[in-house]
């Protein structure tokens, strides 16, 4: 992934920042919401659980009339009848919630020797009415009867389901029945009644009513609820009601389960989701219950939980905003330096760039300007650099132009009687140099003829070259022999010369009308002779000094005889030592080669195909000093 | 190939210049600038020994010349050895070299100076 600066500041510090403070958060955050879910259900258990002792204290109180009265029968199997009216009449008396009590007798161990079961209940308020419910004939030990069959079954006093005693007026009761022996034989049970609704209101105030109470019989059947209606009424048909099959399999795993709990499901009567917290009421067998609405338990965790989340949201978001924003100003002078680099990249070398502070980017903008500041000055400094060699190089063309001017002709025959050819090449290594050559006929009939090479090369080989060849001119208006030639030029030259600049030349002076050839050699290479047959000879002249370092020095002169069709070949070290790529010269070997070759060619072909043969030999290798050839050729007195 | 300079001024009043390379036009300005140094010390003889010089252009043999006019001017002498035929050749042609001043030889030529050095002890005595 390419991220730019801003995104990788981003991604690197705020996002890990954001991360690591966030999940902190939401876990500082579910901790909270769990210790407060926590703390609020066991509450909400304790709260249960103490409902439900407070009912099975009740529910014990009254019992233990019914076993109190139980016990007294059994110490007293031969109290009379009457007396038990007085004891189920006081039984009634006794507590306020009792309804009914009664003391029902097996009929064949019953003083009457049938159906007897002395009965008392609250008429009304403040009446409380006394009969034997077996007088009329009313069969109390009938299979319906709970709170005769149970304490037989079981052999101890137990509380029957909630019953509708259709007899007594209509109302859902519960009744106590403890049994009592005679000789070890349970002969009858005494049982007091409890009015559901009496039950209800004594336990419900206005708290039970707003968190939905319920108690749960052993047999699914409401023993009372919120809803007053729900008295009596089994768990299936409340099921049944609001059509959720699951109410009757909580019920089942509450009274099941017979210990404090709570469970979780939707609501029963409500859209919300409810919490459900049980717990036992012992003595019965039934389950106490709270129904309550998850907002309303939960309402004000969630709310805080719900606010804290908002504020760290915020938190967070307010940090990503800081973060852009400083970012944002880090970056925005990297995007100007862009910018600006891009400018002096296009030539734009007024960009200056404005730098205040002395962090990391106010230092690289200074750069930045240093370096602009430094480019506008050294292009500058190039631009001078180049019009000034450009001056120079336009002198030095000037220069050449004037050197070679002074120089007669590349080429030259004898227009009038056609007795010699001359032609010759000069090539400075550099713009200019220090090869000269020269030819002229005398007024006495000679052809004189000057090669010269001036130590060095450039420019202040030429300076010298100039001086050299200006002497030649004007010493060579006179009618003298070139070893005469030689020691005036000698004696000029040294004078004035600390940097001992010198010249190595070649005079000859050919006599046209007859082929004598006097030579003179200052230090310069040896002239060769073409014979008009094509043989080579050196000429041998006895050399004097290079002109310009001995004063005073004779040259001495010699004497050959050219026959018609001999050329001369004089030459400087520019061909003698042409180098090949491999630093090897020419020689006088190549020269003897190339001009074998070309030996009865004209002087101008001559002369071409010596170069063409150097050239091809230095095969492009940088030409390492001037070069100079001259021939000529003599044809002969055709006069 | 560049010029290669060793000079040897162990042997007072003598300088002795190790040459080896090429000595051309390129080559020739760093020599000069040394001779001059060495001139300043006024010796009575300044020695080329050209055994590893494999080529002299003219540059090369002006600034020779030059070091041999400016210590004839001081009375001192210029002295070359171990010349390879190529550029002994080149001397030859320019012709400009006093025959005395050129040995075959490091034996010829340490005769020669302790020659000079004893005639020079003798004068000064």
């Amino acid at each position: 992934m390419h991220l730019n600066l801003r995104g990788k500041i981003f991604a690197y510090v705020a996002l890990p920042v954001v991360l690591i403070l966030g999940g902190v958060e939401a876990l500082r955050l579910q901790q909270l919401a769990d210790e407060a879910t926590a703390s609020t259900i066991d509450r909400e258990e304790t709260s249960v659980e103490r409902e439900a002792r407070a009912l099975n204290a009740k529910l014990r109180e009254v019992a233990r009339i019914a076993l109190d009265t139980a016990n007294f029968l059994e110490l007293h199997p031969d109290i009379e009848p009457p007396r038990l009216f007085d004891l189920v009449r006081r039984n009634v008396a006794a507590d306020r919630l009792v309804y009914g009590a009664a003391i029902a007798f097996l009929p064949s161990a019953s003083p009457t020797g049938g159906l007897f079961s002395p009965y008392a209940f609250r008429k009304s308020v403040d009446e409380i009415a006394v009969m034997d419910i077996g007088r009329d004939g009313y069969d109390y030990t009938a299979a319906r009867w709970q709170w005769w069959q149970r304490p037989f079954e079981r052999g101890y006093g137990v509380w029957t389901d909630a019953y509708l005693d259709e007899g007594a007026g209509n109302v859902w009761m519960v009744t106590f029945s403890a049994p009592f022996r005679r000789d070890g034989i349970p002969i009858g049970v005494a049982t007091v009644d409890v009015e559901l609704p009496t039950l209800r209101a004594l336990l419900f105030n206005a708290e039970a009513q707003r968190r939905k109470l319920f108690v749960l019989g052993a047999d699914l059947r409401m023993v009372f609820a919120h809803d007053s209606a729900d008295i009596g009424t089994p768990l299936q048909t409340i099921a049944e009601r609001s059509g959720r099959s699951d109410i009757l399999a909580l019920g089942r795993k509450m009274l099941a389960k017979a210990a404090l709990g709570h469970t979780v499901a939707a609501g029963w009567d409500s859209p919300d989701r409810q919490w459900i917290f049980y717990a036992p009421v012992v003595s019965a067998g039934w389950v106490l219950g709270l129904r309550v609405d998850e907002r309303r338990v939960f309402g004000a965790v969630r709310a805080q939980a719900a606010d804290a989340a908002v504020g760290l949201v915020v938190t967070l978001a307010l940090i990503a905003l800081g973060v852009i924003f400083v970012t944002r100003r880090i970056t925005a002078p990297l995007a100007r330096l862009t910018a600006a680099a891009q400018r002096v990249a296009q030539g734009d070398m007024s960009v200056e760039l404005k730098s205040t502070g002395d962090d990391e980017i106010a230092r690289l903008s200074r750069s930045f300007n240093h370096m602009a500041q430094a480019i506008v000055e050294r292009e500058q400094a190039l631009v001078a650099e180049t019009a000034a060699r450009e001056k120079i190089e336009t002198e030095l063309a000037l220069a050449k132009e004037l050197q070679r001017s002074m120089l007669p002709p590349a080429q030259a025959h004898d227009a009038a009687f056609g007795r010699y050819d001359v032609a010759a090449v000069l090539e400075p290594a550099r713009a200019v140099g220090g090869d000269f050559f020269d030819y002229v006929v005398t007024s006495d009939g000679r052809l004189m003829f000057v090669i010269a090479d001036v130590s060095d090369k450039g420019v202040p080989a030429a300076l010298f070259m100039v001086r050299a060849h200006t002497l030649l001119r004007s010493l060579a208006q006179a009618p003298v022999s070139p070893s005469a030639l030689l020691a005036t030029m000698n004696n000029a030259l040294c004078a004035d010369n600390d940097r001992c600049m010198f010249v190595t030349l070649a005079c000859g002076a050919l006599e046209l009308a007859g082929g004598r050839l006097e030579l003179a050699n200052a230090g310069h290479e040896p002239a060769l002779r073409v014979r008009a047959d094509g043989r080579l000879e050196w000429l041998a002249v006895d050399n004097g000094p290079a002109l310009g370092l001995i004063e005073n020095t004779p040259y001495p002169r010699a004497e050959f005889r050219l026959e018609a069709g001999d050329a001369l070949v004089l030459y400087t070290d520019g061909v003698s030592e042409a180098f090949d790529p491999e630093k090897r010269a020419f020689g006088r070997d190549g020269l003897e080669i190339a001009v074998r070759a070309q030996a009865r060619a004209s002087a101008l072909d001559l002369c071409a195909g010596v170069i063409a043969e150097v050239r091809r030999f230095t095969a492009g290798a940088e030409q390492s000093d001037d070069l100079t050839l001259l021939v000529l050729r003599w044809h002969g007195a055709r006069s | 190939m560049s010029l290669m300079i060793n000079l040897d001024a162990s042997r007072v009043p003598f300088q002795r210049f190790s040459l080896g390379g090429r000595l051309d036009t390129t080559t020739a300005p760093e020599l000069e600038k040394k001779i001059d140094e060495v001139l300043a010390a006024k010796p009575l003889a300044m020695v080329f020994d050209m055994a590893e010089l494999e080529y002299i252009s003219s540059a090369g043999l002006r600034a020779i010349f030059r070091a041999q006019k400016a210590m004839h001017a001081a009375n001192g002498e210029v002295l070359m050895v171990n010349m390879q035929p190529a550029v002994q050749k080149v001397f030859d042609i320019v012709k400009a070299l006093p025959l005395k001043s050129v040995f075959r030889s490091v034996e010829e030529l340490d005769e020669y100076l302790d020659a000079m050095q004893s005639k020079v002890r003798e004068e000064g005595r």
